[in-house]
């Protein structure tokens, strides 16, 4: 099955137009497989991407951009048990996540 | 997920920001994209998923009434998805463990439009950034500290 999600690219132009994502520390709650990973990461200085899926998370980490790689983690995770430093992030994003 | 967004107060630096993508209370439009012409099929029905909604909407409302955070910006969007067929869609749906409930005489609507003239199934999705600044301790009427 083929299929495209936002190939307009009208969600990546609301994502980058709300927030500055340049050199920023990213964590991404619901990244799923990372579609939308790859929609903000190019200009961040980190991603930590987190889902409790562990397919979507194999998916995510195969379909890495070797260019992201150096920066983009990611983890099978439920939020509410990780283990973080405090105020290490400038940007969270919830992804169909509340 | 209320205690998840205080966490995730926690782990921002002042004056970080959350970005929240759900969809809007509405139901998704249904669509064949023939020939460059649209033709409207109709929407899905998924009532639970608009309450799930409204829940969502109702946390970080109450979130902000507690002070943790402040809404800056909200925009609203199209997510238009494109699927060779209906049942390709339906395939993905399940796929993902999401709940479809839409009239089968309009997916057999779309069926056969495809089936005579090509084209493609498409699924709008109206959804909602919301974009909220972490607030300090302090800044609040309600203080996080004292939840």
């Amino acid at each position: 099955m083929s299929y495209s999600i936002d190939p307009e690219g009208i969600e990546t132009r609301a994502l980058n137009g709300m927030v500055d994502f340049s050199g920023a520390d990213v964590l991404e709650v619901g990244c799923g497989d990372g579609r939308m990973t790859w929609r903000y990461a190019e200009p961040t200085s980190s991603v930590l991407a987190v889902d409790t899926n562990p397919n979507k998370i194999r998916l995510a980490i195969q379909s890495t951009p070797a260019s992201l790689a150096s920066k983009v983690e990611f983890r099978v995770a439920d939020v509410t048990e990780l283990e973080l430093s405090p105020e290490s992030f400038d940007v969270a994003v919830l992804a169909h996540s509340l | 997920m209320v205690h998840a967004l205080r966490q995730i107060h926690r782990w921002l630096r002042p004056r970080g920001v959350l970005l929240d993508l759900h969809p809007e209370p509405e139901h998704a439009g249904l669509e064949v994209w023939q020939d460059g012409t649209v033709r409207q099929i109709g929407r899905t029905a998924n009532e639970e998923d608009l309450a799930d909604i409204h829940d969502a909407r109702g946390r970080l409302r109450q979130l902000e009434d507690e002070g943790w955070y402040s809404t800056q910006e909200q925009r609203v969007f199209d997510l238009v998805s494109h699927f060779p067929s209906p049942d390709d869609w339906l395939e993905f749906q399940d796929q993902e463990g999401y709940t479809t409930v839409v009239d089968g005489d309009l997916l057999n609507a779309a069926r056969d439009l495809i089936n005579s003239g090509g084209g493609e199934f498409i699924v709008r999705e109206p959804i909602r950034a919301s974009l909220l600044t972490s607030l300090h301790k302090g800044t609040a009427n309600a203080r996080p500290g004292n939840l």
